[in-house]
């Protein structure tokens, strides 16, 4: 039977493919650094670098939501979802409020995690003490996600004497992308393309429940809470990049297991990454060109995050739906 | 045959944080040989199986492949012993047989695809099992009769030295019973099987030594001929039982409800 050995193909080609797609990325920031001369220069490098931005966010998102699902064995979550990145937004308008105005990418992508990583312990500390299951974790979310949403858009007003575009931070958008953001965005999806790598195997075993993952020799426990808080950390940090962007993470895993016909850990999160690069760049180009652009009566730039939202929270419910009549419930 | 593959059970308290199952339990469980752990609901079958991949805590000694368990990684863990016990897959979020047969075997390969080897074996074992034609269905539109077929072909595709069976005979229907059964005795040369179970019926006629459990303690063990002598199976069930013997041999026990 050729079947399996036609399975194991699959897996190489689709990793292939996730190999080819960094290749590109990889171009495609070297033309970006390179490429237009004279008067347009600066027109290039904006549109390149928010081309670049959109996908590698979707990438990482796509990525960690992923893993975020898997390892908690609930389809329902993303970083949104689960309130980690409001925590990561209202942490970066915390340190907005309290520094001068020169503040350095990288640092403010290091609170943002800091407040990913606080909102996720609250979080997971409410939905494990009751129970644990994949609706609390929704509700849990939830609650942390208006807790820390409601905070930041008081602070926001506040802030937005220093940095007019702070708004956009709570729906998310790349309209005040700076290019400066590119390489950072290269470093956090490198480093969940690792985390990815490194937890395929385990996850899949995790997936089968507790028991079996404890036999196959994983401790699920610290397993599941590594994978867990590397993936929402690495969610959050984005946030500092472009705002809140809700359910590029959810949507993209969904659209993955339904593309591959499998669960399978080492194929989900590299095809949940290229799609959510692939939704979250159309989303945008949307965004600019047909929103703003001549063939509609123009509306001026709606923020990439607004449009997500618009397929994503439906498509939440309907999953939402799925899973509690599959139930019974 | 070697006895240094016996698994040696010297454990002075076991059990989980607020509630210790064992007190001063001596074992010794025979290597290649089927041994059936028989005892009531509650009496810390699965808590023994689970201690000897260390899902529970001990204080004491467990010696296992002639290695401390304690010391033994984690990964070696998954090479020397499979454990079948219930698997439920989170909805939405399902496999398909092949992919769990071939998910279980990931243990034995380094990197992140499987060999040619891995894919052999998962055939080989579809076929021993009789569940070739299952190999595309998702474990969560299986019948829970099929998925346990399923679940025992996920622990032996590990070829592993130690079988740990919780339940096998659970959802089973008489034919399938009798199936599991032969096909556990077919393993036994090169395997040491533990089974936990609290049908007699199923374990008489499948192990060759018994360890009867009740309340965490061990009311007997032994061969099936000493442990009915002793009237052990009676006392560890609370129960009347009568025997059926066909020519001069046990196949069946039944409890008299009267
Ligand atoms: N996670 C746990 N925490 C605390 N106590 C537990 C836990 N799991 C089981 N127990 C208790 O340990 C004792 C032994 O349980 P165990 O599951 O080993 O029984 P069993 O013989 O497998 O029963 P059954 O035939 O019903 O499967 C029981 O009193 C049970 O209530
Ligand atoms: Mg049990």
């Amino acid at each position: 039977m050729s079947v399996y050995r036609l399975y194991r193909r699959k897996i190489i080609v689709f990793t292939t493919m996730a190999a080819v797609f960094s290749f590109l990325l990889i171009v495609l920031s070297y033309l970006f650094l390179h490429m237009g001369y004279g008067s347009s220069k600066i027109i290039y490098q904006y549109r390149l670098t928010r081309i670049m931005a959109a996908i590698l966010v979707g990438l990482i998102l796509g990525l960690t939501g992923a893993l975020l699902q898997s390892s908690l064995r609930n389809p329902l979550v993303d970083h949104y979802i689960l309130g980690i990145g409001s925590g990561g937004v209202f942490a970066v308008m915390l340190f907005y409020l309290f520094s001068s105005n020169a503040y350095s990418l990288a640092i403010s992508t290091v609170i943002a995690a800091v407040g990913g990583l606080v909102a996720l312990t609250i979080t997971v500390m409410v939905a494990e003490s009751v129970g644990g299951g994949d609706i609390a974790y929704v509700l849990a979310g939830i609650g942390v996600n208006s807790m820390f949403s409601g905070a930041s858009l008081l602070l926001s007003y506040i802030v937005a004497s220093k940095n007019p575009y702070i708004a956009y931070a709570l729906v998310g958008s790349f309209i005040a992308i700076d290019p400066d953001w590119i390489p950072l965005l290269e470093v956090l999806s490198a480093i969940s393309f690792i985390l990815y790598i490194l937890s395929s195997k385990p996850l899949n075993t995790l997936l089968m429940g507790d028991e079996y993952a404890a036999q196959q020799g994983y401790n699920p426990r610290t397993t599941r809470l590594l994978i867990v808080l590397f993936s929402g950390v690495i969610g959050a940090s984005v946030v500092a990049c472009c705002g809140l962007i809700g359910f590029i993470g959810l949507v993209s895993p969904h659209i993955a297991r339904l593309m591959l016909g499998t669960s399978d850990n080492r194929l989900v999160p590299v095809i949940a990454g290229l799609t959510g690069a692939i939704l979250l760049l159309l989303s945008d180009n949307f965004s600019r060109l047909v929103l703003a652009g001549p063939f509609l009566v123009s509306v001026g730039e709606v923020p990439a995050g607004a449009i997500v939202s618009l397929f994503g929270a439906p498509f939440f419910i309907s999953i939402m739906i799925r899973r509690l009549k599959g139930h019974g419930a | 045959m070697n006895r240094l593959n016996d698994i040696l059970i010297d454990v002075e308290e076991a059990g989980y944080r607020n509630n210790i199952v064992f007190r001063d339990l001596h074992l010794i469980i025979p290597s290649y040989k089927i041994t059936v752990i028989l005892g009531p609901n509650g009496s810390g079958k699965t808590t023994l199986l689970r201690m000897l991949f260390k899902r529970v805590k001990y204080r004491g000694t467990i010696v296992i492949d002639f290695k401390e368990l304690a010391k033994i990684r984690g990964s070696n863990i998954a090479r020397l012993l499979a454990y079948m016990g219930d698997i439920s897959l989170p909805e939405m979020m399902g496999l398909k047989v092949f992919e769990a047969l071939l998910i279980s075997r990931s243990g034995l390969y380094t990197g992140l695809i499987e060999k040619d080897e891995d894919i052999r074996e998962a055939e080989a074992v579809m076929a021993e099992t009789g569940i070739k034609h299952l190999a595309d269905r998702r474990l969560s539109e299986l019948s829970s009769g099929e998925l346990r077929k399923v679940v025992l072909a996920m622990a032996l595709v590990k070829r592993p030295k130690y079988l740990l069976l919780d339940e096998p005979d659970s959802h089973l229907d008489i034919l399938s019973r009798i199936e599991i059964s032969r096909l556990i005795k077919r393993c036994r040369k090169n395997t040491t099987i533990i089974i936990a179970t609290h049908d007699p019926v199923f374990a008489v006629n499948t192990a060759d030594y018994f360890i009867l459990l009740r309340d965490g303690k061990i009311i007997d063990k032994g061969t099936i001929e000493e442990v009915i002598g002793r009237k052990s199976i009676e006392k560890v069930f609370g129960a009347k039982l009568k025997y059926v013997y066909d020519k001069g041999k046990l196949i069946g026990i039944i409890p008299i409800y009267g």
